[in-house]
């Protein structure tokens, strides 16, 4: 099972890497932790990298989202002009806050979640297809970052999305685009705590890692936590700081 | 107990960062560390600075605490200091006409409110002689949100995406009372390049810069 580099240095130093092709779940337990900036680490990984990133934004005005790569550093332009990298804009595609933006794709409407997943395939068969025609799977990993999952319970309710997620587990065993082209190595955040969809991400994902705060006298600590990794049997932890909204590993 | 957001403003003042955003979370209802980024606009509204403030809590509590920080806020109403009254906007509260204070009449959910929200902005700067170089905004408890839409979730994030379509810089005060809205305080860490926040502890306030670095 060939690994793969998720750039967070403490991970990939205690695994080796991740399995290629397997789902990351990557659970910010509390808003403070800013799990979410490990996912945009990764990203900059991947593209720093010369990969190739599909990126589904569910929660987050492109404006704000582009201001925010900025700050990070994270040069998508670049990767948009290389055609390594697509972007989902599902938030925009829902309440059309849009950009004019080659490779930032709308979804077509209507959109709801009996239409979303077949939406998302459109998109996604579009690109692969031309990274095939173009040669570019050679060599290169493949990448699909959503931040975050939890957003769908604001846009459609906590029952329906877990139904949701049911279903497009199931077909991911049977759309074409999954088997016709490669598979990527996929990375979910999932913000928040709750007793209904979190129990079945658990379940599903290859890795879990989650993200927690807390205030000590007058300083925040921040840790990483891995609790399920297929090498793993006991639970490791990681502290870490955020300065200009990138994330610091303090032993690194 | 220091006023964290005034050195904020101070520190972002002098190296040109004014164009940011800043979020207050009060974790419980005694701490009120909102009542500091009130106080901290009191100079950029007494210096004549553009100040636009969104009340998502009764437009009196709004007016109260402007005044129990000592702003005259009536001298600069309407020409330099904006108030969109949002929580009376929605909920239908009557207020007498008083200039610079902003109310979006007819239907309104939480769609229109973002329309409508977007349709105030341009005319207010329409009324301005000048475009402004930077104007700064106060969102006076956004937890209110919670109170007034169906979605605040979406609302939220959808007026947090508005900054962006001004020609002018944006100093953003957001204020937020945690229990109150829970829901809103994920974006707020995402979306705001400062975070403090407010507690109480054995009886002392408290307050803490939990994301950003102050000098």
């Amino acid at each position: 099972m060939k690994l793969v580099k998720t750039g967070l240095r403490p991970l990939d130093k205690a695994l080796g890497g991740v399995r290629e092709k397997s789902l990351i779940l990557l659970h910010e337990e509390d808003p403070r932790s800013l799990g979410k900036l490990m996912a945009l680490e990764v990203l900059r990984e991947k593209l720093d990298g010369g990969h190739l990133v599909g990126y589904f934004n569910l929660g987050m005005p492109i404006s704000v989202l582009f201001e925010l790569f900025d700050k990070m550093g994270i040069d998508y332009r670049r990767a948009f002009d290389e055609d390594r990298f697509f972007l989902v804009d599902t938030f925009g595609s829902i309440y059309g806050q849009r950009v004019d933006f080659e490779n930032v794709q709308y979804l077509r409407t209507p959109v709801s979640l009996e239409t979303l997943n077949d939406r998302y395939i459109e998109v996604i068969r579009e690109h692969k297809r031309r990274w095939a025609e173009k040669g570019m799977f050679e060599g290169r990993e493949l990448w699909g970052i959503t931040v975050s999952n939890s957003d769908y319970k604001w846009i459609f309710g906590e029952e329906p999305t877990l139904r949701y997620l049911e279903l497009v587990d199931a077909q991911r065993h049977t759309a074409d685009v999954y088997r016709k082209y490669p598979s990527g190595t996929n990375l979910w955040v999932y913000s928040g705590v709750d007793r209904v969809i979190l129990p079945f991400l658990y379940r599903k994902a290859d890795y879990v890692l989650k993200t927690g705060s807390s205030i000590e006298g007058d300083k925040v600590v921040r840790n990483l936590i891995v609790v399920k990794a297929p090498e793993l049997e006991d639970i490791l932890s990681f502290e870490y700081a955020v300065r200009d909204h990138r994330i610091i590993f303090e032993e690194f | 107990m220091e006023n964290l957001v005034s050195r904020l403003l101070e520190h972002l003042e002098k190296t040109g960062g004014l164009n940011a955003v800043i979020s207050v979370i009060d974790r419980d209802l005694e701490s009120m560390l909102y009542l500091d980024a009130i106080e901290a606009l009191k100079q950029p509204i007494q210096s004549g600075e553009y100040v636009w403030i969104v009340a998502y809590d009764s437009l009196q509590n709004t007016l109260r605490d402007l005044k129990r920080m000592d702003i005259d806020y009536g001298s600069y109403l309407g020409k330099t200091l904006f108030i969109l009254d949002a929580f009376g906007s929605v909920k239908r509260v009557p207020t007498a006409p008083m200039e610079g204070i902003i109310t979006l009449s007819g239907y309104i959910d939480d769609n229109v409110f973002v329309l409508k929200y977007r349709e105030a902005i341009k005319n207010v700067l329409n009324s301005l002689p000048e475009v402004p170089k930077r104007v700064y905004v106060l969102g006076y408890n956004e937890s209110g949100m919670c109170r007034i839409f169906r979605n605040p979730v979406k609302v939220q994030r959808l007026v947090w995406g508005l900054r962006r379509e001004v020609p002018f810089q944006v100093l953003k005060i957001s204020t937020h009372l945690q229990p109150e809205c829970p829901t809103l305080e994920e974006f707020l860490y995402m979306g705001s390049d400062f975070v403090i926040e407010g507690f109480v502890e054995e009886n002392q306030r408290k307050a803490i810069l939990t994301k950003g670095v102050l000098p």
